[in-house]
């Protein structure tokens, strides 16, 4: 039996009078990469920074490496590299003087890794950060967090604004690093693509509680999709009928049929669509994007902008 | 440590030259170029660049810390391996050495002007600076303040900027120390300097680490994190100052009654006895005044009678011991202006720089005065005077003061001396150690004279012209009572006669009375209410009668003050008034108000501190606390003890705390969230949390 690397009890935080985060029961397993995604203010960032000691819980436990978050040693802080999201760095210094800056505490700091990340996002070691493109400084900021060779490592949306071949590099350095299953990443990202090429594990966050915390296989496997024609229910236009299917995610009009996202879908679930459509449902094959589109678009309970105004019942989900 | 030192003091550098240039000019707004502006350069450079370098010491507060309130730039900064103490203080120790580089170009500057200037053109030097160098580093206290308030867990729109109120304060209150220590007020200034230096900065600086180390991580409301006592102290005192401050300002913009100021005197009345004399300064007009008399006993009303003489009023004798012999701040010290016929511009202006007297007129320096007579070349200038010289005060009567225009009498620890303005000469008149004298002016010019007290021997001197006088014995006139100035002549003195009377003590007014028939009163007084009187015979067997005197009543508008001042402070002014220990006392009023404040805060707070979840200990202390210190002691616990957030528990459906675990009324824990059937969880095989389930 293994601890888990970063450990969430009951967490939860609020701001003001307003939960960002409420319950979370969360683990990190050692040597995987595990992938946090969710919409914009669903709490990733926020579950990042408890976890990494800057921000208190308003009550439950965060434990980082073993540790209380909240009373993080500066031993355990030197296991784990934390790349903050929009990859910040002092715009007055250099490339050079960034490198010198972050290195002084760390018992161990690998010169050719940073090297050679910097080198293979091609980026001058005497450049002012200021004068780096949103991909350099990301390189800058990647080498910075490796170079110590953390355990553990927190990226919160490292591929913000990053163009594609910036992109790759960054994945492929992810996945140089983490390989090995010696070193754990725990990885806040909106680009499913990437998560789908580099993440052993994947959790969701739905309005500051967690959805979803499987391996990527078995999230795929527990997740159909359903297609429904329109005129198979009794209100073409109305998705109601639905929203008694067991596992319901998510019911969407495209074009001229529902197609419905259910989770652990069983017999139950089939007897519940007949109920609603008949014979005219069918099974689709289920894509990782799709399956997280269908929580993430749970939340904000929208479509296309295109039909969002006009179709105001046009979607629908369990609650 | 040290890369983090060189990392902030990097980021601030660049806008050092900014700052040097704020501070460059406000130096140079105040560099002297006229006799009268350069006397309080130390006390002007502690006032103006002192505000420059406050303003200083604050943008570089903001610039080292606002940035890192981005939660981006918090993150990458505090995520290393060094404490957050260490980061703390390596951003106060660059943010210091940051505002010591960009004070030195202006003090240098200031410093070579004026030493390169000296003191032949103006009253100044080089070392005028000192003071500021000294004062410049408390200052700086407002750069962890800065840290503190941008770090504080409260909103910008609320408490976050309350301890602004009380470290700026303090550093006010350096200021009026150091005015005070150089009034010579020893016990008030170093009591004033040791609270706000010995106290302000070790606890700006506890709270303020605090705030960074701890409070910027917002932690929840019952989390200790939120508390320290350096934070709990200053908060509280910055609540009182805030509340007095700002409740005495409304209560000053209130409409007051006009009053009717009394003064009261014992003198001499029409038959030579002694009397208790009102004078009364009409409300509409301070300058329309009448007097009333009354017997010594105070067992009869005052009557109105016609204003007394000068001489049955009497003239203070001016003390050493009150004089401005004790200042210290700063060097050069204006001692006066008097006419002299042989100095182009027909005046000189005399200044003291420690035991001599440098004399200016417009033109520059024109010599320098000793008791060994008068250089017209300052490094020729020979001896000094003993101890510091000062002008005496002459001729300061109960009723007007007058003073020579020309040839004043100087003083210092050795004796009197008179300087010949027109002759540029200098005469001792007397050799000893004075603790007082005075000119008494006459109806005519045999009925003026001098006198001097030493140790225990008041002394009667008669005045004699000196052959070189061009003037005549000094008396009061027409011209005197109009222009509140004489010609004083040079003066020769002879001892006419000596009486014993008790040494001067510190702060007592002594004053010379003199009846018809030619004799001479004693009038002593050491707070203005008590006085101590008896007719001057020379054995001195006569004691000092005393009579208290009436108090002036404070009107009930001024007594409003009750409203604002902590309540502790009514109480001790109520008290000391009971005792009759103050100068002036206060209205009953003012502590009843006081009074009425503790309750009304007592009350208040024990309701606030009960909705933010004070234990039964805590309330009792904090209901203390405002009993002493008033309202102001509220904003201190809303600043300190962040608001709680509640929500209704679903066993009880009372409000609950949503910081802690269990319910405070029925102990029901949080129940678990309700799934909505969606919900993928698979936990890593081989996996053991370390945590217990929290219940």
């Amino acid at each position: 039996m293994k601890a888990p690397a970063i450990e969430l009890k009951r967490l939860t935080r609020y701001f003001g009078s307003r939960p960002v985060v409420r319950d979370l029961d969360f683990c990190v397993p050692e040597g995987k990469v595990t992938a946090l995604l969710g919409l914009n203010g669903a709490g990733k960032t926020t579950t990042i920074r408890i976890l990494m000691g800057l921000l208190s819980p308003t009550r439950g436990a965060a434990m980082t490496l073993g540790q209380d978050a909240t009373k993080m040693s500066t031993s355990t802080r030197a296991r784990i590299g934390y790349l903050v999201e929009g990859h910040f760095l002092y715009p007055s210094m250099r490339v050079r003087q960034c490198e010198s800056f972050q290195r002084v505490g760390y018992s161990q700091w690998d010169d050719s890794m940073f090297r050679e990340i910097v080198d293979h996002f091609g980026i001058d070691p005497d450049a002012k950060v200021s004068t780096l493109s949103r991909g350099q400084r990301a390189g800058v900021s990647l080498g910075l967090v490796l170079a110590p060779d953390p355990e553990l490592l927190v990226l919160d949306d490292p591929a913000l604004g990053l163009d594609p071949v910036s992109r790759r590099a960054l994945n492929e350095t992810l996945i140089e690093f983490a390989g090995g299953g010696r070193r754990t990443v725990l990885l806040s990202t909106h680009l499913l693509d990437d998560v789908e090429r580099i993440a052993d594990r994947v959790a969701v966050m739905v309005g500051g509680r967690l959805k979803v915390d499987a391996s990527l296989e078995s999230f795929r496997d527990r997740v159909t999709f359903f297609t429904v024609p329109a005129g198979a229910t009794s209100d073409a236009s109305d998705a109601k009928p639905f929203a008694a299917v067991p596992g319901l995610i998510e019911a969407r009009r495209l074009g001229g049929a529902w197609q419905l996202a259910v989770a652990d879908a069983d017999q139950e679930t089939m007897a519940s669509l007949s109920r609603v459509a008949g014979d005219a449902v069918t099974r689709n094959d289920t894509t990782f994007s799709d399956a997280v589109l269908a929580y993430l678009t749970r939340e904000r309970g929208d479509g296309s902008f295109l039909v969002s105004g006009r179709q105001a019942s046009g979607s629908v989900s369990t609650s | 440590m040290n890369a983090l030192i060189k990392k902030e003091f990097g980021d601030v550098l660049r806008w050092t030259p900014l700052g040097m240039i704020g501070a460059f000019v406000a130096a140079w707004l105040i560099w002297p170029t006229q006799n009268s502006h350069s006397y309080a350069m130390e006390e002007s450079l502690i006032s103006q660049l002192g505000l420059a370098a406050g303003v200083i010491a604050v943008a570089l507060g903001l610039l080292q810390s606002l940035f890192d309130t981005r939660n981006d730039s918090r993150g990458y900064l505090l995520h290393r391996p060094w404490r957050h103490s260490q980061i703390f203080w390596a951003k106060v120790i660059a943010g210091f050495m940051a505002y010591v580089l960009t004070l030195t170009p202006a003090v240098i500057a200031t410093a070579m002007y004026l030493g390169w200037k000296g003191i032949d053109w103006l009253p100044v030097g080089a070392g005028q600076v000192i003071p500021f160098c000294c004062y410049a580093p408390f200052v700086f206290v407002l750069h962890p303040m800065v840290i503190w308030i941008a770090n504080r867990n409260a909103s910008w729109t609320g408490t976050r900027l309350l301890p602004a109120v009380g470290v700026v304060g303090a550093v006010l209150l350096v200021w009026a120390g150091i005015e005070s220590l150089d009034a010579g007020q020893m016990l008030v200034g170093t009591g004033v300097l040791v609270v706000a230096i010995g106290l302000a900065v070790p606890l700006t600086l506890w709270a303020s680490r605090h705030a960074f180390t701890s409070e910027s991580y917002l932690p929840p409301a019952s989390s200790a994190q939120n508390f320290c006592r350096s934070n709990v102290v200053l908060l509280a005192i910055s609540g009182v100052v805030l509340y007095t401050t700002v409740a005495a300002f409304v209560i000053e913009s209130l409409p007051k009654e006009a009053r009717v100021y009394n003064q009261y005197m014992v003198a001499l009345g029409e038959q030579d006895e002694w009397v208790q004399v009102r004078t009364t300064h009409a409300a509409s007009n301070w300058n329309s005044m009448t007097t009333a008399t009354r017997p010594i006993d105070g067992k009869a009303e005052f009557e109105s009678t016609k204003q007394l003489p000068l001489s049955k009023s009497g003239t203070y004798l001016g003390t050493a011991l009150g004089q401005d012999r004790g200042q210290w701040l700063n060097r050069f010290s204006n001692l006066g202006s008097f006419e002299s016929d042989s100095t182009a511009g027909g005046t000189l202006t005399l200044t003291r720089d420690g035991d001599r007297i440098l004399a200016y007129n417009y033109n520059g320096l024109q010599g320098v005065i000793t008791p060994d007579g008068f250089s017209p070349i300052a490094s020729k200038s020979t001896g000094g005077f003993s101890g510091k010289v000062t002008v005496l005060t002459l001729s300061r009567t109960a009723r007007k003061n007058f003073s020579p225009n020309d040839n004043p009498v100087l003083m210092d620890d050795a004796g009197l001396y008179q300087w010949d303005a027109s002759g540029k000469s200098v005469k001792r008149l007397l050799a000893g150690d004075f603790q007082a004298a005075g000119l008494s002016l006459g109806a005519t010019s045999d009925a003026s004279f001098f006198w001097t007290i030493s140790g225990t021997t008041l002394t009667r001197y008669d005045l004699e012209l000196r052959p070189s006088s061009e003037e005549t014995l000094p008396f009061v006139s027409e011209i005197v009572e109009m222009t509140y100035s004489y010609q004083l002549p040079l003066i020769s003195l002879h001892a006419a006669e000596t009486f014993e009377v008790a040494p001067v003590r510190q702060n007592e007014t002594v004053r010379i009375v003199r009846a018809d028939d030619g004799r001479y009163g004693l009038v002593r007084s050491d707070n203005g209410r008590d006085s101590q009187y008896r007719m001057l015979s020379g054995d001195g067997s006569q004691s000092l009668a005393s009579v208290d005197l009436p108090i002036p009543a404070v009107p009930i508008s001024e007594a409003r003050l009750g409203g604002a001042i902590p309540p502790i402070l009514g109480f001790i002014a109520g008290v000391a008034t009971l005792l009759g220990s103050v100068q002036v006392p206060a209205s009953h009023w003012l502590w009843i108000l006081a009074l009425i404040q503790g309750l009304v805060a007592a009350v208040a707070v024990w309701w606030i501190t009960g909705t933010r979840g004070f234990s039964q200990r805590s309330r009792i202390a904090w209901v203390v606390t405002s009993t002493m210190l008033g309202i102001g002691t509220l904003i201190g616990i809303v600043a300190i003890y962040p608001k709680l957030i509640c929500e209704a528990c679903p066993r009880c459906d009372q409000q609950r705390r949503v910081d802690r675990e269990a319910c405070e009324h029925c102990s029901q824990a949080w129940d678990a969230p309700t799934d909505d059937g969606i919900e993928i969880r698979e936990q890593e095989p081989n996996l053991a949390p370390a945590m217990a389930e929290i219940s």
